[in-house]
């Protein structure tokens, strides 16, 4: 192995060639984590936590007891109280200390007022339930005291579980009584499907009802979520590789500003963008007024019987078609085009049906490269498991030691950032003014375009050149296979490098708050 | 589990009525259509000494198999001019929807619609009452609300007159 010794060396000096910008840049995230060098600790810290179902469950408890502990309260109780302050311990501390008879009765719990009228079974006679109406000896109360049979406490639980989460906050089934049911009752009553639903909705409020930890947004689903403390807007990379923004909880969409991906977005689920077509790509009968496609070469149109009129016009004038006979001076002259287009009747709206077609050549050359981009980052994911795949085999066939191999994990990942910025570099340049800013910002996109898709295309094809091609398949220890393995390494990190810098170039010029302009000026002055 | 909630139903729908029967409050009635114990018919009078008063309002009601755990829907038969219904009869009434307790019962939910009748709740909705009209005119001009109440009961009257008011059980 000394041939691999000397090239990691030279792998890693070259990695350290661009780490300043790292760490400048980046507060954090999966190809930060997974890149073998020394970074300060502050730096390898995120400033958000990802959480799973477990840490989630621990993290509430941990909220949870210091409530209960501080307030001298129950953990029941504790809930109730943290769920009905959004899980902000300081906001609950502060109403609690000013008056806590009030924030109990608030949240309907065991001292709380009820205004409801003493219930019918302190009363001589025999007890009734006021929900099935039954004499019934055995009744169950909550603190309010207001009693109701087994049956219908069953029965009144589980509709509410089936009615949703909003189950967490069921309250005493008597009229206006703010008494919270608590767990218990949820356990003594519900079968265990529906316990475990209402355990399930009382986890979900830890973070439904917390403004500081979200659910990740990943479009396909995803079980983990994110906490996060500060203020300003954040990329979150979340475990299931969904990287997203904090402040929209749409994909992370830097270049682009959480404003412009929404202008986006309404802009492709609009309704407005078929209209542009339709406009730019027919014309209306002139007698039933249905638009019409020009599917066909000759200007001879006739509105289809299927869901027209059956009415026969030009294409051109839109006159009727019969007035273009040869007795008339011929169709290839059409005198009535000039006469009309001369009146200006027809010529205003051609000019406007010119003007969207262009509107929508614009938005359709970047629609398609941005999709391009997003299919290409999808990719990548089912890539990162056939890469798994290879790597298993480069190791049990070839000898590779898999930290030796990290290297492909980190440089495909680098691929899927690019391609995210990419992404919204074309919403970015399609929301850009024809500026002076404009030749920069593209000057920087097709740098990181074309190492991205260099980098890229060397994952795809060269490394499966080299490995696993059935006519070149390298034998197990031989010099070659490590001479060309080594190339292929220095090669793909120093790809990995490059795509890096532009990545954070791009990112810098054209995300800050100061025009990417200004600094153009600076620049070149 | 599903035909237990509905029986229970049943059994809490018939001491509804015999409740009905036995301790009917003042200007409230209700009765099951037929033989479905589910759907009942009912009829409120005008509150004494409103712009309701001498009016005969019928309305349907439509009990879930999960009563009393959810509300029946209520719907006015007889034409109505009130914020908090709306034109096609259905009543915008906290009761019947969120504010819904299993304790309440048919006769409980026919009092609040009679209070209700006299005292609409002009809060209820902000984006807009169950009917935008009668609340305009019911916070700007309240005489010429009544007058259009007024109106909506004499033309029970006359209609009643003519026979058309058909009998209810």
């Amino acid at each position: 192995m000394d041939g691999s010794d000397g090239g990691s060396i030279a792998g890693d000096s070259e990695e350290f060639e661009y780490e300043d910008q790292d760490v400048e840049l980046k507060s954090g995230g999966e190809e930060d984590e997974d890149q073998m060098v020394i970074e300060p600790p502050e730096v390898r810290k995120a400033p958000y936590t990802i959480m799973n179902a477990g840490d989630l469950a621990n993290r509430q408890n941990k909220c949870i007891s210091e409530a209960s502990d501080l307030l001298q309260v129950t953990h029941e109780e504790g809930f109730v109280l943290l769920r009905q302050h959004g899980w902000d311990l300081l906001r609950l501390q502060e109403a609690w200390f000013d008056n806590d008879q009030k924030v109990r009765n608030r949240c309907g719990l065991s001292t709380a007022k009820c205004t409801s009228p003493a219930p019918s079974s302190n009363l001589a006679g025999p007890k009734v339930c006021s929900i099935c109406m039954s004499a019934i000896d055995d009744l169950v109360a909550l603190d309010c005291s207001h009693g109701f049979c087994e049956e219908c406490w069953r029965g009144y639980l589980h509709t509410q579980v089936d009615d949703g989460k909003s189950a967490v906050q069921t309250r005493c089934p008597q009229h206006k009584c703010p008494m919270v049911v608590p767990t218990a009752f949820f356990s003594r009553f519900c079968d265990v499907e529906r316990q475990k639903k209402y355990q399930d909705w009382c986890l979900r409020t830890y973070v439904d009802e917390n403004a500081s930890v979200k659910w990740c947004p990943n479009p396909v689903g995803c079980q983990f979520a994110c906490e996060y403390q500060g203020v300003e807007s954040l990329e979150i990379h979340c475990q299931c590789t969904f990287v997203w923004c904090w402040a929209c909880g749409e994909e992370a969409h830097m270049p682009a500003s959480c404003k412009t991906v929404n202008q986006w977005n309404v802009k492709n689920s609009a309704e407005s963008e078929n209209i542009s077509w339709i406009r730019a790509h027919t014309k209306k009968c002139p007698k039933c007024h249905k638009p019409i496609e020009k599917n066909q070469g000759c200007n001879h149109m006739v509105c289809s019987k299927a869901g027209g009129c059956g009415h026969e016009f030009c294409w051109l004038c839109l006159g009727d078609w019969a007035s273009h006979g040869t007795s008339t001076g011929g169709y290839y002259q059409c005198n009535i085009y000039d006469k009309q287009s001369k009146q200006g009747k027809h010529a205003e709206e051609e000019r406007s049906r010119q003007e969207a077609k262009h509107a929508l050549d614009i938005y359709m050359f970047y629609f398609e490269r941005f999709m391009d981009h997003d299919k290409g980052m999808k990719l990548t994911v089912i890539q990162e498991q056939d890469i798994e795949g290879k790597v298993q085999r480069l190791h049990d066939e070839h000898g590779f030691a898999i930290i030796e191999l990290q290297f492909l994990y980190d440089a495909l990942r680098q691929v899927r950032a690019c391609r995210r910025v990419l992404k919204w570099t074309y919403v970015y340049g399609y929301y850009l003014d024809d500026s002076n800013e404009k030749p920069l910002f593209e000057y920087l996109q097709k740098n990181l375009e074309e190492k991205t898709d260099c980098l890229h295309e060397m994952l795809e094809k060269d490394f499966d050149k080299i490995f696993f091609d059935q006519d070149n398949q390298l034998s197990s220890g031989s010099e070659e296979a490590h001479q060309k393995f080594m190339t292929f390494r220095s090669h793909a990190t120093n790809f990995t490098n490059v795509t890096q810098k532009f990545l954070t170039q791009i990112l810098t010029d054209l995300g800050s708050d100061t025009g990417l302009g200004q600094r153009f000026s600076q620049s070149s002055t | 589990m599903a035909s237990g909630s509905a029986q229970s139903a049943e059994r809490r729908l018939l001491r509804d009525f015999k409740k009905m029967t036995a301790d009917a409050p003042k200007g409230v009635s209700a009765a099951p259509v037929g033989d479905d114990l589910f759907q009942w018919s009912a009829i409120v009078l005008g509150p004494e000494g409103t712009a309701w008063e001498g009016g005969v309002w019928k309305l349907n009601m439509s009990f879930p198999p999960e009563y009393p755990g959810k509300p029946p829907a209520v719907r006015f038969q007889t034409e109505v001019f009130h914020p908090n219904v709306f034109p096609n009869g259905q009543i915008c009434l906290d009761l019947l929807a969120a504010g819904w307790s299993p304790a309440y019962d048919a006769r409980t939910i026919l009092i609040a619609i009679q209070s209700l009748l006299a005292d609409p709740d002009t809060h209820a909705t902000p984006e807009g009452g169950a009917n935008p009209d009668a609340e305009s005119l019911f916070v700007r001009d309240r005489q010429g609300y009544y007058a259009k109440v007024k109106a909506l009961v004499e033309k029970q009257l006359e209609e009643d007159d003519m026979g058309c008011l058909s009998a209810v059980p």
